[in-house]
C-alpha cells in the first residue's frame, strides 16, 4: 500500500521507469530522463547484413537489453520481430555461453549463431539435462518451443526461467487464437510476481486501472509488447482484454 | 463426582445460559470427550458456572447438595489441569506492507485472518485465481503474516479494533500511511551520492513487486 524502495541509478531502470510513467501516476525527477537517454542502442549496433537497423529492431533490442536477457517475445504482436532481432540483443550483451532450445529448428537457430559469430559459444537442444543446465546456467538461454500444452509451460519453461537468470522465450507467429496468452508466459518467467491479471480479477483496485487496458501491465513481467511499435489494426485489436480472457478460456480447458 | 463429569451433564441450550457461556460448553465438552485436561482458568470458569447455576443443577438431578459442596470446596479432575498462559493479542508491522498477528490459537480468529487474503471479481470465471500473497502462519515465529492491500486494508483495521489487538505507533502510522495511499502517484527521486533511485510506491502492487523482484531494488 505504501513502501519505499531504493533500486540501482542505471540508464535501464531510468528507461523502464519512464515506460510506465506513460501509463501509471507517477512523478519521476527530470534527470532521469538525461539519465534513459545513455547507454542505450545506436545504429552502429545493428550490421546491415545481419540486422538491418529500424526503429522497431532498436526500440525491441533496447527492451530485452533493458530486460537483462529475461523477457518474452511473440512474434503475433511485432511481427518484424525475427529470431535475428534477438540473436543480435544477445550478440550485444556479449554473453559467455548461449543455450537454445528448440523442437524443430536447430539447424536455423545454428546458421544464426554462425553469423552474428556466436556459433562458438552456443549449443542447440531438443531439452535440457540436468547436467547441461548445470553447466550452462550462467549463459543466456533461448526458448523456442511451439507449445500448446498449458502443463508445459508451468512443468518445463519455469523450471528453465528458475534455472537460468538470462531467459529469452520466443513464440513464433502462429494464429492469435492458438496462440500462448502473454500473462501465462509472464506468470511461468515472474512466478513471484503478482499474477498478470491483478488489475481484472481483484475486486478494488486503484480507480484508473478499470480503464487500462491489461497488456499496457505486460511492461512489469518483461513480455515485448510495446504498443507504440504496434501500426496494424488488426493485431492493435488483438491487444485488447477480451482477446487475452479468450485465449485463456482455450488454455484453460485445454 | 469428577468437574468434567458435571459440566457433560449441563446441556448447552440451557436458557440460564448466555451465548459466550453456551459456546464455552460447547468447546469444553469436546476437549472433555477427547480426554483432554481442563486447563486452570477453563477450570475456574467452570466452577464460577456450577455455583451460578447451584440450585438449578440439584432440581434437575444432575447433582446433589453433598456432590456440590464437596465440588466446589475440594473439586476434583479427571486429569490434572494444566497451568493456563496468557498471550496476549498483538499486531505488529514487518515492513514490505506485511503485518504480524500474535494470539493464541483460535479457530474463529484464524478463520478470520485468512479471509483477509480473499477478494476476486468474476472477470476470469473458474477455477478462481490467487493473484496475490495470501495470510500465512509463520511455524518458527508463530505468527500470522498477512500482507496489505487495497481490498483487505478497512478489513485489517476492522479486525484490530474488533478483537482488540494491541498495537504500537509503527502500526497505526502505516495504516494511516495506507489509508491515505489510496489512488496516488508513486515518487521516484534521485540520490546521487549513493547512486540509487528511491521509491516511495503508493497504492500499486504490481511496480512494488517490479521493483523487488525484477529490477532487484531493495525495500527500506
Amino acid at each position: 500500500m505504501n513502501q519505499d524502495f531504493g533500486l540501482a541509478l542505471t540508464p535501464a531502470n531510468a528507461r523502464r521507469l519512464l515506460r510506465f510513467q506513460q501509463t501509471f501516476a507517477m512523478v519521476v525527477p527530470e534527470a532521469l530522463l538525461d539519465l534513459a537517454m545513455q547507454d542505450s542502442v545506436t545504429e552502429d549496433d545493428f550490421d546491415p547484413f545481419i540486422c538491418e537497423y529500424t526503429v522497431t529492431a532498436r526500440e525491441i533490442t533496447q527492451f530485452l537489453l533493458d530486460c537483462k536477457l529475461r523477457a518474452i517475445i511473440q512474434q503475433n504482436y511485432h511481427p518484424s520481430c525475427s529470431e535475428v532481432y534477438v540473436m543480435n540483443a544477445v550478440r550485444l550483451a556479449k554473453p559467455q555461453q548461449l543455450t537454445i532450445v528448440t523442437n524443430s529448428r536447430q539447424g536455423f537457430w545454428m546458421n544464426l549463431a554462425r553469423w552474428c559469430s556466436l556459433d562458438k559459444i552456443t549449443e542447440v537442444h531438443t531439452s535440457l539435462s540436468n547436467e547441461v543446465i548445470d553447466r550452462r546456467r550462467s549463459g543466456v538461454l533461448i526458448y523456442n518451443v511451439a507449445l500448446y500444452d498449458k502443463g508445459l509451460l508451468h512443468k518445463v519453461v519455469q523450471h528453465y526461467a528458475i534455472e537460468f537468470a538470462q531467459c529469452l522465450v520466443f513464440e513464433n507467429s502462429r494464429d492469435f487464437d492458438m496462440l500462448i496468452p502473454w500473462s501465462l508466459w509472464a506468470e511461468a518467467l515472474s512466478p513471484t510476481m503478482p499474477n498478470p491479471l491483478y488489475a481484472r480479477v481483484v475486486n478494488n483496485v486503484a480507480n484508473d486501472w478499470c480503464n487500462i487496458p491489461l497488456h499496457k501491465f505486460a511492461a512489469f513481467y518483461n513480455v515485448c509488447l510495446l504498443p507504440e511499435l504496434i501500426s496494424e489494426p488488426l493485431i492493435a485489436k488483438m491487444l485488447s482484454d477480451q482477446m487475452l480472457l479468450r485465449q485463456l478460456r482455450r488454455y484453460r480447458l485445454s | 463426582m469428577y468437574v468434567e463429569e458435571l459440566l457433560l451433564k449441563i446441556p448447552e441450550w440451557l436458557s440460564e445460559l448466555d451465548d459466550w457461556h453456551k459456546g464455552f460448553i460447547r468447546s469444553i465438552s469436546q476437549q472433555i470427550a477427547a480426554d483432554k485436561p481442563l486447563s486452570t482458568r477453563q477450570a475456574t470458569v467452570i466452577l464460577k458456572l456450577i455455583r451460578q447455576l447451584h440450585d438449578l443443577l440439584i432440581k434437575q438431578g444432575w447433582a446433589t447438595e453433598a456432590d456440590l459442596a464437596s465440588m466446589l470446596h475440594t473439586p476434583q479432575y479427571r486429569h490434572l489441569p494444566y497451568e493456563s498462559f496468557s498471550l496476549p493479542k498483538e499486531c505488529r508491522y514487518l515492513g514490505n506492507n506485511l503485518l504480524a498477528f500474535r494470539f493464541k490459537a483460535h479457530t474463529p480468529l484464524q478463520e478470520k485472518i485468512k479471509e483477509l487474503g480473499t477478494t476476486t471479481t468474476s472477470w476470469f470465471g473458474e477455477p478462481p485465481l490467487t493473484p496475490h500473497l495470501k495470510p500465512r502462519f509463520d511455524w518458527l515465529y508463530k505468527v500470522w503474516i498477512v500482507p496489505v492491500y487495497r481490498f483487505n486494508l478497512q478489513a485489517i483495521i476492522d479486525l484490530i479494533k474488533d478483537e482488540h489487538f494491541n498495537v504500537d505507533g509503527t502500526v497505526s502510522h502505516y495504516l494511516a500511511l495506507a489509508n491515505r495511499s489510496f489512488n496516488q502517484s508513486s515518487l521516484f527521486s534521485i540520490d546521487e551520492t549513493m547512486g540509487v533511485i528511491l521509491a516511495n510506491v503508493c497504492d500499486h502492487p504490481i511496480l512494488a513487486a517490479w521493483i523487488t523482484e525484477i529490477a532487484e531494488g531493495i525495500p527500506l
